[in-house]
Protein backbone atom coordinates (compact mmCIF):
# COMPACT_ATOMS: atom_id res chain seq x y z
CA UNK A 1 0.00 0.00 0.00
CA UNK A 2 1.45 3.33 -1.02
CA UNK A 3 0.20 5.91 1.48
CA UNK A 4 1.53 8.85 -0.50
CA UNK A 5 -0.89 7.92 -3.26
CA UNK A 6 -3.73 6.40 -1.25
CA UNK A 7 -4.20 9.22 1.27
CA UNK A 8 -4.53 12.11 -1.23
CA UNK A 9 -6.59 9.91 -3.60
CA UNK A 10 -9.05 9.03 -0.84
CA UNK A 11 -9.13 12.64 0.36
CA UNK A 12 -9.90 13.78 -3.18
CA UNK A 13 -12.70 11.22 -3.53
CA UNK A 14 -14.15 12.11 -0.15
CA UNK A 15 -14.12 15.84 -1.01
CA UNK A 16 -15.89 15.19 -4.33
CA UNK A 17 -18.60 13.19 -2.56
CA UNK A 18 -18.98 15.50 0.40
CA UNK A 19 -18.66 19.02 -1.07
CA UNK A 20 -22.06 19.02 -2.89
CA UNK A 21 -23.66 18.27 0.49
CA UNK A 22 -21.48 20.59 2.53
CA UNK A 23 -23.78 23.63 2.58
CA UNK A 24 -24.65 23.31 6.32
CA UNK A 25 -20.98 23.02 7.32
CA UNK A 26 -19.85 26.02 5.23
CA UNK A 27 -22.92 28.01 6.36
CA UNK A 28 -21.83 27.40 9.95
CA UNK A 29 -18.26 28.46 9.16
CA UNK A 30 -19.15 31.56 7.12
CA UNK A 31 -22.68 32.65 8.25
CA UNK A 32 -22.54 35.90 6.27
CA UNK A 33 -22.23 34.07 2.90
CA UNK A 34 -25.47 33.70 0.96
CA UNK A 35 -24.55 30.71 -1.24
CA UNK A 36 -22.12 28.56 0.78
CA UNK A 37 -21.34 25.99 -1.98
CA UNK A 38 -19.97 26.63 -5.48
CA UNK A 39 -22.54 25.32 -7.97
CA UNK A 40 -21.77 26.95 -11.34
CA UNK A 41 -19.81 23.86 -12.48
CA UNK A 42 -19.66 20.48 -10.78
CA UNK A 43 -16.53 19.85 -8.70
CA UNK A 44 -15.91 16.58 -10.57
CA UNK A 45 -15.96 18.41 -13.87
CA UNK A 46 -13.66 21.16 -12.58
CA UNK A 47 -11.22 18.53 -11.36
CA UNK A 48 -11.28 16.66 -14.66
CA UNK A 49 -10.60 19.79 -16.73
CA UNK A 50 -7.91 20.95 -14.32
CA UNK A 51 -6.15 17.59 -14.36
CA UNK A 52 -6.50 17.36 -18.15
CA UNK A 53 -4.88 20.77 -18.72
CA UNK A 54 -2.04 19.90 -16.34
CA UNK A 55 -1.51 16.50 -17.94
CA UNK A 56 -1.41 17.83 -21.48
CA UNK A 57 0.82 20.79 -20.60
CA UNK A 58 3.20 18.72 -18.47
CA UNK A 59 3.53 15.92 -21.01
CA UNK A 60 4.45 18.45 -23.68
CA UNK A 61 6.78 20.27 -21.31
CA UNK A 62 8.62 17.08 -20.36
CA UNK A 63 9.08 16.04 -23.98
CA UNK A 64 10.28 19.48 -25.06
CA UNK A 65 12.52 19.88 -22.00
CA UNK A 66 14.15 16.48 -22.48
CA UNK A 67 14.62 16.97 -26.20
CA UNK A 68 16.25 20.38 -25.76
CA UNK A 69 18.43 19.15 -22.88
CA UNK A 70 19.56 16.14 -24.90
CA UNK A 71 20.31 18.38 -27.87
CA UNK A 72 22.38 20.99 -26.06
CA UNK A 73 24.48 18.35 -24.30
CA UNK A 74 25.57 16.83 -27.65
CA UNK A 75 29.08 17.84 -28.70
CA UNK A 76 27.94 19.53 -31.93
CA UNK A 77 25.44 21.76 -30.08
CA UNK A 78 27.58 22.54 -27.05
CA UNK A 79 27.62 26.23 -27.98
CA UNK A 80 23.90 26.42 -27.15
CA UNK A 81 24.38 25.02 -23.66
CA UNK A 82 25.01 28.30 -21.78
CA UNK A 83 21.96 29.88 -23.41
CA UNK A 84 19.72 26.92 -22.57
CA UNK A 85 20.99 26.95 -19.00
CA UNK A 86 20.39 30.67 -18.67
CA UNK A 87 16.86 30.34 -20.05
CA UNK A 88 16.08 27.55 -17.60
CA UNK A 89 17.41 29.46 -14.61
CA UNK A 90 16.30 32.99 -15.42
CA UNK A 91 12.97 31.82 -16.85
CA UNK A 92 11.98 30.34 -13.51
CA UNK A 93 12.37 33.72 -11.83
CA UNK A 94 9.56 35.11 -14.00
CA UNK A 95 6.26 34.53 -12.19
CA UNK A 96 3.84 32.20 -14.02
CA UNK A 97 1.20 34.95 -14.01
CA UNK A 98 3.39 37.03 -16.30
CA UNK A 99 3.64 34.19 -18.78
CA UNK A 100 -0.11 33.75 -18.57
CA UNK A 101 -0.80 37.44 -19.22
CA UNK A 102 1.61 37.48 -22.16
CA UNK A 103 -0.11 34.54 -23.84
CA UNK A 104 -3.58 36.13 -23.77
CA UNK A 105 -2.89 38.54 -26.65
CA UNK A 106 -1.70 35.54 -28.68
CA UNK A 107 -4.49 33.11 -27.95
CA UNK A 108 -7.36 35.10 -26.46
CA UNK A 109 -9.16 34.08 -23.27
CA UNK A 110 -10.00 30.60 -22.01
CA UNK A 111 -8.08 27.33 -21.83
CA UNK A 112 -5.58 27.85 -24.72
CA UNK A 113 -3.50 30.63 -23.10
CA UNK A 114 -3.47 28.67 -19.85
CA UNK A 115 -2.25 25.58 -21.68
CA UNK A 116 0.49 27.58 -23.43
CA UNK A 117 1.63 29.30 -20.24
CA UNK A 118 1.73 26.04 -18.31
CA UNK A 119 3.68 24.32 -21.06
CA UNK A 120 6.25 27.09 -21.47
CA UNK A 121 6.67 27.49 -17.73
CA UNK A 122 6.74 23.72 -17.20
CA UNK A 123 9.59 23.21 -19.66
CA UNK A 124 11.99 25.24 -17.51
CA UNK A 125 12.50 23.00 -14.46
CA UNK A 126 12.63 19.89 -16.67
CA UNK A 127 15.18 21.54 -18.94
CA UNK A 128 17.36 22.78 -16.08
CA UNK A 129 17.34 19.48 -14.21
CA UNK A 130 17.81 17.36 -17.33
CA UNK A 131 20.84 19.41 -18.38
CA UNK A 132 22.31 19.09 -14.89
CA UNK A 133 21.57 15.35 -14.87
CA UNK A 134 23.03 14.69 -18.30
CA UNK A 135 26.16 16.65 -17.49
CA UNK A 136 26.69 14.74 -14.25
CA UNK A 137 26.76 11.34 -15.97
CA UNK A 138 30.12 9.82 -14.94
CA UNK A 139 32.61 10.32 -17.80
CA UNK A 140 33.82 6.73 -17.27
CA UNK A 141 30.38 5.41 -18.13
CA UNK A 142 30.43 7.45 -21.33
CA UNK A 143 33.99 6.36 -22.17
CA UNK A 144 33.03 2.72 -21.56
CA UNK A 145 29.90 3.07 -23.70
CA UNK A 146 31.91 4.62 -26.54
CA UNK A 147 34.64 2.03 -26.21
CA UNK A 148 32.14 -0.81 -26.43
CA UNK A 149 30.66 0.50 -29.65
CA UNK A 150 27.55 2.41 -28.65
CA UNK A 151 26.24 4.78 -31.28
CA UNK A 152 25.35 8.28 -30.09
CA UNK A 153 21.59 7.62 -29.97
CA UNK A 154 21.92 4.29 -28.20
CA UNK A 155 24.35 5.78 -25.71
CA UNK A 156 21.86 8.52 -24.88
CA UNK A 157 18.98 6.08 -24.51
CA UNK A 158 20.76 3.26 -22.64
CA UNK A 159 23.36 5.08 -20.59
CA UNK A 160 22.97 8.83 -20.30
CA UNK A 161 19.21 9.26 -19.81
CA UNK A 162 18.87 6.39 -17.31
CA UNK A 163 21.78 7.80 -15.31
CA UNK A 164 20.21 11.25 -15.37
CA UNK A 165 16.79 9.95 -14.30
CA UNK A 166 16.96 11.01 -10.64
CA UNK A 167 17.70 14.61 -11.64
CA UNK A 168 15.19 14.56 -14.50
CA UNK A 169 12.44 13.20 -12.26
CA UNK A 170 12.99 15.91 -9.67
CA UNK A 171 12.53 18.42 -12.48
CA UNK A 172 9.40 16.66 -13.68
CA UNK A 173 7.93 16.59 -10.18
CA UNK A 174 8.60 20.26 -9.68
CA UNK A 175 7.16 21.05 -13.10
CA UNK A 176 3.94 19.13 -12.50
CA UNK A 177 3.37 20.45 -8.99
CA UNK A 178 3.87 24.03 -10.19
CA UNK A 179 1.48 23.32 -13.08
CA UNK A 180 -1.22 22.05 -10.69
CA UNK A 181 -0.95 25.29 -8.77
CA UNK A 182 -0.57 27.57 -11.77
CA UNK A 183 -3.55 26.10 -13.64
CA UNK A 184 -5.59 27.66 -10.83
CA UNK A 185 -4.56 31.12 -11.98
CA UNK A 186 -5.75 30.17 -15.46
CA UNK A 187 -9.22 31.01 -14.26
CA UNK A 188 -8.30 34.69 -14.21
CA UNK A 189 -8.13 34.53 -18.01
CA UNK A 190 -11.31 32.54 -18.35
CA UNK A 191 -10.19 28.90 -18.20
CA UNK A 192 -12.54 26.68 -16.22
CA UNK A 193 -10.39 24.96 -13.59
CA UNK A 194 -10.34 24.33 -9.86
CA UNK A 195 -9.24 27.96 -9.75
CA UNK A 196 -12.72 29.07 -10.82
CA UNK A 197 -14.32 28.84 -7.34
CA UNK A 198 -11.19 30.41 -5.83
CA UNK A 199 -11.17 33.40 -8.19
CA UNK A 200 -14.91 33.83 -7.98
CA UNK A 201 -14.73 33.60 -4.21
CA UNK A 202 -12.00 36.23 -4.05
CA UNK A 203 -13.84 38.58 -6.38
CA UNK A 204 -17.27 38.03 -4.83
CA UNK A 205 -16.03 38.10 -1.24
CA UNK A 206 -17.04 34.46 -0.66
CA UNK A 207 -14.40 32.68 1.46
CA UNK A 208 -16.35 29.37 1.30
CA UNK A 209 -15.68 29.09 -2.46
CA UNK A 210 -12.00 29.81 -1.89
CA UNK A 211 -11.72 27.06 0.71
CA UNK A 212 -13.55 24.55 -1.50
CA UNK A 213 -11.27 25.19 -4.49
CA UNK A 214 -8.14 25.28 -2.38
CA UNK A 215 -8.90 21.95 -0.67
CA UNK A 216 -9.30 20.22 -4.04
CA UNK A 217 -6.17 21.78 -5.56
CA UNK A 218 -4.10 20.83 -2.52
CA UNK A 219 -5.32 17.23 -2.61
CA UNK A 220 -4.65 17.05 -6.34
CA UNK A 221 -1.11 18.40 -5.92
CA UNK A 222 -0.33 15.85 -3.24
CA UNK A 223 -1.75 13.06 -5.37
CA UNK A 224 0.36 14.17 -8.35
CA UNK A 225 3.47 14.23 -6.16
CA UNK A 226 2.75 10.76 -4.77
CA UNK A 227 2.18 9.33 -8.24
CA UNK A 228 5.38 10.86 -9.60
CA UNK A 229 7.38 9.59 -6.67
CA UNK A 230 6.09 6.12 -7.48
CA UNK A 231 6.99 6.54 -11.15
CA UNK A 232 10.46 7.74 -10.17
CA UNK A 233 11.08 4.64 -8.08
CA UNK A 234 9.84 2.38 -10.86
CA UNK A 235 12.06 4.02 -13.46
CA UNK A 236 15.22 4.03 -11.33
CA UNK A 237 14.94 0.38 -10.31
CA UNK A 238 14.55 -0.80 -13.89
CA UNK A 239 17.36 -2.79 -15.44
CA UNK A 240 18.13 -4.94 -12.42
CA UNK B 1 48.18 -8.74 -35.68
CA UNK B 2 48.04 -5.08 -34.70
CA UNK B 3 50.44 -2.75 -36.45
CA UNK B 4 51.20 0.87 -35.59
CA UNK B 5 53.01 2.56 -38.48
CA UNK B 6 54.71 5.80 -37.61
CA UNK B 7 51.73 7.22 -35.65
CA UNK B 8 51.78 10.67 -34.08
CA UNK B 9 49.19 12.57 -32.05
CA UNK B 10 49.29 16.06 -30.68
CA UNK B 11 46.93 17.49 -28.08
CA UNK B 12 47.31 21.24 -28.48
CA UNK B 13 51.02 21.96 -28.14
CA UNK B 14 51.87 18.64 -26.51
CA UNK B 15 53.22 15.78 -28.52
CA UNK B 16 51.39 12.84 -26.90
CA UNK B 17 52.65 10.25 -29.34
CA UNK B 18 55.56 10.90 -31.66
CA UNK B 19 56.26 8.63 -34.61
CA UNK B 20 55.59 5.28 -32.95
CA UNK B 21 55.86 2.03 -34.86
CA UNK B 22 54.99 -1.22 -33.10
CA UNK B 23 53.65 -4.56 -34.04
CA UNK B 24 51.70 -6.83 -31.75
CA UNK B 25 51.35 -10.50 -32.63
CA UNK B 26 48.06 -12.39 -32.54
CA UNK B 27 47.43 -14.12 -29.23
CA UNK B 28 50.08 -12.09 -27.49
CA UNK B 29 49.67 -10.45 -24.09
CA UNK B 30 51.37 -7.19 -24.93
CA UNK B 31 52.02 -4.66 -22.19
CA UNK B 32 52.65 -0.96 -22.71
CA UNK B 33 54.32 0.42 -19.63
CA UNK B 34 55.55 3.89 -18.81
CA UNK B 35 55.10 6.86 -16.51
CA UNK B 36 51.87 8.91 -16.42
CA UNK B 37 51.44 11.05 -19.51
CA UNK B 38 53.86 8.97 -21.55
CA UNK B 39 51.30 8.42 -24.32
CA UNK B 40 50.61 4.75 -23.62
CA UNK B 41 46.85 5.17 -23.14
CA UNK B 42 46.69 7.36 -26.24
CA UNK B 43 48.32 4.58 -28.23
CA UNK B 44 45.88 2.03 -26.81
CA UNK B 45 42.88 4.18 -27.71
CA UNK B 46 44.04 4.48 -31.28
CA UNK B 47 43.32 0.79 -31.71
CA UNK B 48 39.57 1.24 -31.17
CA UNK B 49 39.58 4.77 -32.56
CA UNK B 50 38.70 6.56 -29.34
CA UNK B 51 41.69 8.62 -30.47
CA UNK B 52 42.49 9.21 -34.13
CA UNK B 53 46.18 9.65 -34.99
CA UNK B 54 47.24 12.91 -36.69
CA UNK B 55 49.76 10.99 -38.75
CA UNK B 56 50.43 7.37 -39.52
CA UNK B 57 48.07 4.44 -39.39
CA UNK B 58 46.91 1.58 -37.18
CA UNK B 59 46.11 -1.72 -38.88
CA UNK B 60 44.46 -4.85 -37.55
CA UNK B 61 45.29 -7.91 -39.63
CA UNK B 62 46.36 -5.66 -42.48
CA UNK B 63 43.13 -3.61 -42.42
CA UNK B 64 43.42 0.08 -41.54
CA UNK B 65 41.09 0.63 -38.56
CA UNK B 66 39.68 3.67 -40.37
CA UNK B 67 38.19 1.36 -42.99
CA UNK B 68 35.82 -0.29 -40.51
CA UNK B 69 32.73 1.62 -39.30
CA UNK B 70 33.59 2.81 -35.81
CA UNK B 71 30.78 1.11 -33.87
CA UNK B 72 31.39 -2.19 -35.65
CA UNK B 73 35.12 -1.96 -34.95
CA UNK B 74 34.55 -1.27 -31.26
CA UNK B 75 32.03 -4.05 -30.79
CA UNK B 76 34.69 -6.46 -32.03
CA UNK B 77 37.28 -5.20 -29.54
CA UNK B 78 36.95 -5.73 -25.79
CA UNK B 79 37.67 -2.69 -23.66
CA UNK B 80 38.28 -2.47 -19.91
CA UNK B 81 39.36 0.65 -18.05
CA UNK B 82 40.68 1.47 -14.61
CA UNK B 83 37.54 3.14 -13.34
CA UNK B 84 35.71 0.10 -14.71
CA UNK B 85 32.95 2.26 -16.18
CA UNK B 86 30.25 -0.23 -15.27
CA UNK B 87 26.78 1.14 -15.81
CA UNK B 88 25.63 1.89 -12.26
CA UNK B 89 21.95 1.41 -13.15
CA UNK B 90 22.42 -2.10 -14.56
CA UNK B 91 22.89 -5.40 -12.75
CA UNK B 92 26.13 -7.37 -12.99
CA UNK B 93 24.59 -9.75 -15.53
CA UNK B 94 23.22 -6.95 -17.67
CA UNK B 95 26.57 -5.14 -17.60
CA UNK B 96 28.46 -8.23 -18.70
CA UNK B 97 25.98 -8.82 -21.51
CA UNK B 98 26.25 -5.27 -22.87
CA UNK B 99 28.16 -5.94 -26.08
CA UNK B 100 26.39 -9.21 -26.96
CA UNK B 101 23.13 -7.27 -26.57
CA UNK B 102 24.45 -4.52 -28.87
CA UNK B 103 25.32 -7.24 -31.36
CA UNK B 104 21.77 -8.54 -31.19
CA UNK B 105 22.39 -11.93 -29.60
CA UNK B 106 19.33 -13.87 -28.43
CA UNK B 107 18.53 -13.53 -24.71
CA UNK B 108 19.19 -17.19 -23.85
CA UNK B 109 22.55 -17.11 -25.61
CA UNK B 110 23.47 -13.95 -23.68
CA UNK B 111 22.38 -15.56 -20.40
CA UNK B 112 24.50 -18.65 -20.92
CA UNK B 113 27.50 -16.58 -22.03
CA UNK B 114 27.17 -14.39 -18.94
CA UNK B 115 27.09 -17.46 -16.68
CA UNK B 116 30.16 -18.84 -18.43
CA UNK B 117 32.05 -15.55 -18.04
CA UNK B 118 31.16 -15.17 -14.38
CA UNK B 119 32.58 -18.64 -13.75
CA UNK B 120 35.69 -17.73 -15.76
CA UNK B 121 36.47 -14.63 -13.71
CA UNK B 122 35.51 -16.47 -10.51
CA UNK B 123 32.45 -14.48 -9.61
CA UNK B 124 29.74 -16.20 -7.63
CA UNK B 125 26.57 -16.67 -9.68
CA UNK B 126 24.53 -15.33 -6.76
CA UNK B 127 25.72 -11.76 -7.39
CA UNK B 128 24.37 -11.67 -10.96
CA UNK B 129 21.39 -9.53 -9.95
CA UNK B 130 23.36 -7.06 -7.84
CA UNK B 131 24.14 -3.51 -8.87
CA UNK B 132 27.81 -2.48 -9.27
CA UNK B 133 27.67 -0.26 -6.17
CA UNK B 134 26.93 -3.36 -4.09
CA UNK B 135 30.20 -5.05 -5.10
CA UNK B 136 33.76 -4.76 -3.78
CA UNK B 137 36.41 -3.08 -5.95
CA UNK B 138 37.90 -6.44 -6.90
CA UNK B 139 34.50 -7.83 -7.89
CA UNK B 140 33.78 -4.74 -10.01
CA UNK B 141 37.09 -5.19 -11.81
CA UNK B 142 36.24 -8.84 -12.49
CA UNK B 143 32.91 -7.75 -13.94
CA UNK B 144 34.82 -5.24 -16.09
CA UNK B 145 37.13 -7.96 -17.38
CA UNK B 146 34.20 -10.30 -18.05
CA UNK B 147 32.36 -7.54 -19.90
CA UNK B 148 35.40 -6.86 -22.09
CA UNK B 149 35.57 -10.56 -23.00
CA UNK B 150 31.83 -11.03 -23.46
CA UNK B 151 31.45 -11.09 -27.22
CA UNK B 152 34.55 -13.22 -27.77
CA UNK B 153 36.55 -10.34 -29.22
CA UNK B 154 39.72 -11.07 -31.15
CA UNK B 155 41.42 -8.20 -29.34
CA UNK B 156 40.99 -6.97 -25.77
CA UNK B 157 42.28 -3.56 -24.69
CA UNK B 158 42.89 -2.99 -21.01
CA UNK B 159 43.77 0.44 -19.62
CA UNK B 160 45.18 0.02 -16.09
CA UNK B 161 42.34 -2.35 -15.25
CA UNK B 162 43.79 -3.28 -11.86
CA UNK B 163 45.22 0.14 -11.01
CA UNK B 164 42.80 1.08 -8.25
CA UNK B 165 42.99 -2.18 -6.30
CA UNK B 166 44.85 -3.08 -3.12
CA UNK B 167 48.03 -5.14 -3.73
CA UNK B 168 46.58 -8.47 -2.58
CA UNK B 169 43.46 -8.22 -4.73
CA UNK B 170 45.53 -6.97 -7.64
CA UNK B 171 47.87 -9.93 -7.49
CA UNK B 172 44.93 -12.34 -7.37
CA UNK B 173 43.39 -10.73 -10.43
CA UNK B 174 46.70 -10.70 -12.29
CA UNK B 175 47.04 -14.44 -11.75
CA UNK B 176 43.43 -15.04 -12.75
CA UNK B 177 43.93 -12.91 -15.82
CA UNK B 178 47.11 -14.71 -16.91
CA UNK B 179 45.27 -18.01 -16.62
CA UNK B 180 42.29 -16.68 -18.59
CA UNK B 181 44.57 -15.36 -21.30
CA UNK B 182 46.41 -18.68 -21.54
CA UNK B 183 43.04 -20.45 -21.89
CA UNK B 184 41.43 -18.33 -24.57
CA UNK B 185 44.45 -16.97 -26.43
CA UNK B 186 42.93 -13.60 -27.35
CA UNK B 187 45.31 -10.80 -28.27
CA UNK B 188 45.49 -8.50 -25.25
CA UNK B 189 46.98 -5.02 -25.19
CA UNK B 190 47.48 -4.00 -21.58
CA UNK B 191 48.46 -0.56 -20.34
CA UNK B 192 49.99 -0.03 -16.91
CA UNK B 193 52.41 2.27 -15.11
CA UNK B 194 53.43 -0.53 -12.74
CA UNK B 195 56.64 -2.20 -13.91
CA UNK B 196 56.11 -5.24 -11.70
CA UNK B 197 52.68 -5.77 -13.21
CA UNK B 198 54.16 -5.43 -16.70
CA UNK B 199 56.89 -7.97 -15.97
CA UNK B 200 54.42 -10.30 -14.32
CA UNK B 201 51.88 -10.31 -17.14
CA UNK B 202 53.57 -9.44 -20.39
CA UNK B 203 54.69 -11.82 -23.10
CA UNK B 204 56.33 -8.72 -24.48
CA UNK B 205 56.62 -5.22 -23.08
CA UNK B 206 56.93 -1.86 -24.80
CA UNK B 207 58.45 0.77 -22.58
CA UNK B 208 56.86 4.09 -23.57
CA UNK B 209 58.19 7.45 -22.47
CA UNK B 210 57.56 10.95 -23.79
CA UNK B 211 55.53 9.63 -26.71
CA UNK B 212 58.31 7.31 -27.89
CA UNK B 213 58.92 3.59 -27.59
CA UNK B 214 62.20 3.40 -25.75
CA UNK B 215 62.41 -0.35 -25.80
CA UNK B 216 60.27 -3.27 -26.85
CA UNK B 217 61.05 -6.84 -25.85
CA UNK B 218 60.40 -9.74 -23.51
CA UNK B 219 60.50 -9.10 -19.77
CA UNK B 220 63.87 -10.85 -19.61
CA UNK B 221 65.31 -8.68 -22.38
CA UNK B 222 64.22 -5.50 -20.62
CA UNK B 223 65.74 -6.68 -17.35
CA UNK B 224 69.00 -7.96 -18.77
CA UNK B 225 69.62 -5.45 -21.52
CA UNK B 226 67.83 -2.18 -20.81
CA UNK B 227 68.18 0.04 -23.88
CA UNK B 228 69.09 3.20 -21.98
CA UNK B 229 69.32 4.78 -18.57
CA UNK B 230 65.62 5.67 -18.43
CA UNK B 231 64.59 2.05 -18.92
CA UNK B 232 67.33 0.94 -16.55
CA UNK B 233 65.98 3.35 -13.97
CA UNK B 234 62.53 1.80 -14.26
CA UNK B 235 63.41 -1.88 -14.34
CA UNK B 236 66.45 -1.65 -12.10
CA UNK B 237 66.84 -0.27 -8.62
CA UNK B 238 67.08 -2.26 -5.46
CA UNK B 239 64.63 -4.94 -6.54
CA UNK B 240 66.23 -5.65 -9.95
CA UNK B 241 67.48 -9.06 -8.81
CA UNK B 242 64.09 -10.05 -7.43
CA UNK B 243 62.38 -8.95 -10.65
CA UNK B 244 64.78 -11.09 -12.62
CA UNK B 245 63.78 -14.05 -10.45
CA UNK B 246 60.09 -13.26 -10.88
CA UNK B 247 60.17 -13.53 -14.69
CA UNK B 248 61.93 -16.91 -14.75
CA UNK B 249 60.39 -20.26 -14.03
CA UNK B 250 61.59 -23.13 -11.87
CA UNK B 251 61.49 -25.25 -15.04
CA UNK B 252 64.24 -23.09 -16.60
CA UNK B 253 66.90 -23.74 -13.95
CA UNK B 254 66.00 -27.04 -12.27
CA UNK B 255 68.67 -29.70 -12.38
CA UNK B 256 69.06 -33.32 -11.29
CA UNK B 257 70.15 -33.59 -7.68
CA UNK B 258 69.57 -35.22 -4.34
CA UNK B 259 67.58 -33.85 -1.43
CA UNK B 260 66.64 -35.41 1.88
CA UNK B 261 63.39 -37.36 2.05
CA UNK B 262 60.44 -35.20 3.05
CA UNK B 263 61.84 -32.03 1.46
CA UNK B 264 58.95 -29.80 0.38
CA UNK B 265 58.34 -29.42 -3.35
CA UNK B 266 57.45 -26.56 -5.68
CA UNK B 267 55.63 -26.54 -9.03
CA UNK B 268 57.80 -26.40 -12.17
CA UNK B 269 55.75 -23.45 -13.48
CA UNK B 270 56.26 -21.40 -10.30
CA UNK B 271 58.61 -18.44 -10.68
CA UNK B 272 62.04 -18.31 -9.09
CA UNK B 273 61.02 -15.58 -6.72
CA UNK B 274 58.44 -17.91 -5.19
CA UNK B 275 61.14 -20.60 -4.98
CA UNK B 276 63.51 -18.24 -3.18
CA UNK B 277 60.76 -17.16 -0.84
CA UNK B 278 59.96 -20.78 0.00
CA UNK B 279 63.62 -21.60 0.66
CA UNK B 280 64.02 -18.63 2.99
CA UNK B 281 60.74 -19.42 4.69
CA UNK B 282 61.63 -23.08 5.34
CA UNK B 283 65.36 -22.52 5.89
CA UNK B 284 66.34 -24.85 3.01
CA UNK B 285 69.03 -24.65 0.32
CA UNK B 286 67.14 -26.82 -2.13
CA UNK B 287 63.58 -27.86 -2.98
CA UNK B 288 62.11 -30.84 -4.79
CA UNK B 289 60.30 -30.04 -8.07
CA UNK B 290 56.74 -31.35 -8.31
CA UNK B 291 56.34 -34.38 -10.59
CA UNK B 292 59.75 -33.96 -12.19
CA UNK B 293 61.56 -37.11 -10.98
CA UNK B 294 64.92 -36.31 -9.40
CA UNK B 295 64.89 -32.64 -10.47
CA UNK B 296 65.59 -30.14 -7.73
CA UNK B 297 65.94 -26.38 -7.48
CA UNK B 298 68.78 -25.06 -5.35
CA UNK B 299 70.02 -21.70 -4.14
CA UNK B 300 72.95 -22.01 -6.53
CA UNK B 301 70.48 -22.73 -9.32
CA UNK B 302 68.94 -19.30 -8.76
CA UNK B 303 72.27 -17.73 -9.65
CA UNK B 304 72.56 -19.52 -12.99
CA UNK B 305 72.53 -16.71 -15.57
CA UNK B 306 69.61 -16.76 -18.01
CA UNK B 307 70.55 -18.17 -21.39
Amino acid sequence: MNWRIAVPALTLAALLLWLPHSAPAFHAMFPSVGKPVYLRTGFGQLLAIHAGIVLLASATAVLVGLAVAALVTRPFARSLLPTANAVAVVGQTIPPVAVLVLSVPLLGFGAPPTLLALTVYGVLPVLGQAIAGLRSVPPEAIAAADGMGYGPWRRLKDAELPLAVPAIMSGVRLSVIVAVGTATIGSTVGATTLGSPIIEGLVGNNPAYVVQGALLVAALAMLADGLLEWVERRVTSRGR
Amino acid sequence: MIEFSNVSKRFGQDEAVDGVSLSIASGELFVMVGPSGSGKSTLLRMINRLVEPDEGSVCIDGQDVRNTPVTELRRGIGYAIQSVGLFPHWSVARNIGTVPRLLGWKEDRIASRVAELMAMVELDASIAKRLPAELSGGQQQRVGVARAMAAQPIIVLMDEPFGALDPVTREKLQHAFRRIHADIGTTVVFVTHDMDEALQLGDRIAFIDGGHVRQCGTPLELLLHPADDVVRGFVGGTSAGLRLLSVRKVRDVMAPGNVADGTPSIHAEADLRQALSMMVDRGLRALRVDGAGDQVISLDGLLVPPS
